[in-house]
């Protein structure tokens, strides 16, 4: 008997076309959500197997973007703009490296919770709000 | 030719922190998108030929053939969608939309005809004349301002500096493969493109 294959994953959000005449606010936030449902459309029809792997990309496998990704969601928009105080996600000095018992579908669910707890913080907040960054950020631009 | 605050053709750029900081919408569109030229500069700054020419993978992309697709993207956007006018040689000679699929293909296809000299001049001559145009359409109004395809100037802004981000990681990974050099953005003293 042949094993189950796994399911190959399928992205789940969709990539809206943007409208050409938004103003500041609605595209700046829809471009933002094309990118995030372009990186998981790169996912596309990929299994857990072919995931993490590590041609000449080395170790920045498509899922170590993704945790990369959701990693800066969390800083950005939850931490440093919301001032959520909770644990990073990721170690920020591995989240390109996938651990073995990482899944796909879990990082990627775990991710696509982020963007969705980023999506509420900036709807509720203003444009030209002003935070405080981490001093890591401090020697911006250069 | 006038640039967003601080950045002048040649010089070292001199960044306007409040502006960088706290800006307004235009601020913030010309800063962020006169920064991802400079990273994809300097991560272009120094190949030679055949680093120009290096490939990954299957992938056509090149950083010599990046430099004449953003020249084109360039053309394309500042010139004959915002300008109204003619894009530069050799962009001149099809159709920029009809041609689309073709001209695709053609940095790819013809980047290992021209010297990298050659290569980083007709992309850095199309910034200056992106820049000439983008001045003066924000002397007649602001973002809102419609371009010749029905697209805002914000819409063609933003799209610009996507251009510029997803390409500039493309440039980040063949730049590491060339010559081991890594980075995410240049140093102080490297001059504006």
């Amino acid at each position: 008997m042949n094993p189950v294959p796994t399911p190959a994953f399928t992205a789940s959000i969709h990539r809206a076309s943007l409208n050409r005449l938004a103003g500041e606010r609605e595209m700046l936030t829809r471009q933002l959500d094309f990118h995030r449902a372009t990186l998981l459309h790169k996912l596309e029809g990929l299994d857990d197997v072919q995931l993490p792997a590590d041609d000449w990309l080395g170790p920045e496998s498509l899922l170590g973007v993704v945790k990369h990704l959701a990693g800066t969601e969390q800083g950005w928009f939850l931490k440093i703009y919301a001032g959520m105080e909770e644990p990073d996600l990721f170690d920020s000095e591995a989240e390109f490296l996938v651990d073995p018992d990482e899944t796909a579908d879990g990082l990627v669910r775990l991710y696509m919770r982020t963007c969705e707890r980023a999506r509420e913080v900036v709807a509720t907040g203003g444009l030209d709000d002003v935070v405080t960054t981490p001093t890591s950020a401090r020697s911006w631009p250069t | 030719m006038t640039g967003a605050v601080g950045f002048t053709a040649g010089e070292p750029p001199k960044w306007d922190v409040e502006r960088f900081m706290r800006g307004d919408e235009v601020d913030t569109a010309l800063i962020t998108l006169e920064r991802n030229r400079l990273t994809f500069s300097w991560k272009c700054a120094d190949v030679d030929a055949a680093g120009m020419a290096l490939r990954l993978g299957p992938s056509p992309m090149t950083l010599g053939g990046l430099l004449k697709h953003l020249a084109w993207v360039e053309e394309l956007y500042f010139q004959h969608r915002l300008a109204g006018r003619a894009p530069m040689t050799p962009f001149d000679v099809l159709d920029l939309e009809a041609d689309w699929a073709d001209w695709a293909d053609w940095a790819w296809r013809t980047a290992s005809d021209d010297t990298p000299q050659a290569l980083r001049a007709l992309w850095t001559d199309a910034v200056h004349r992106s820049r000439t145009s983008l001045a003066e359409t924000l002397s007649n109004g602001g973002l809102d301002q419609a371009t010749r395809d029905g697209m805002s100037l914000r819409r063609l802004l933003a799209d610009m500096i996507e251009e510029y981000a997803r390409h500039t990681g493309h440039a980040d990974l063949l730049r590491e493969a060339v010559d081991g050099s890594t980075g995410e953005g240049a140093p102080g003293e490297f001059p504006v493109p």
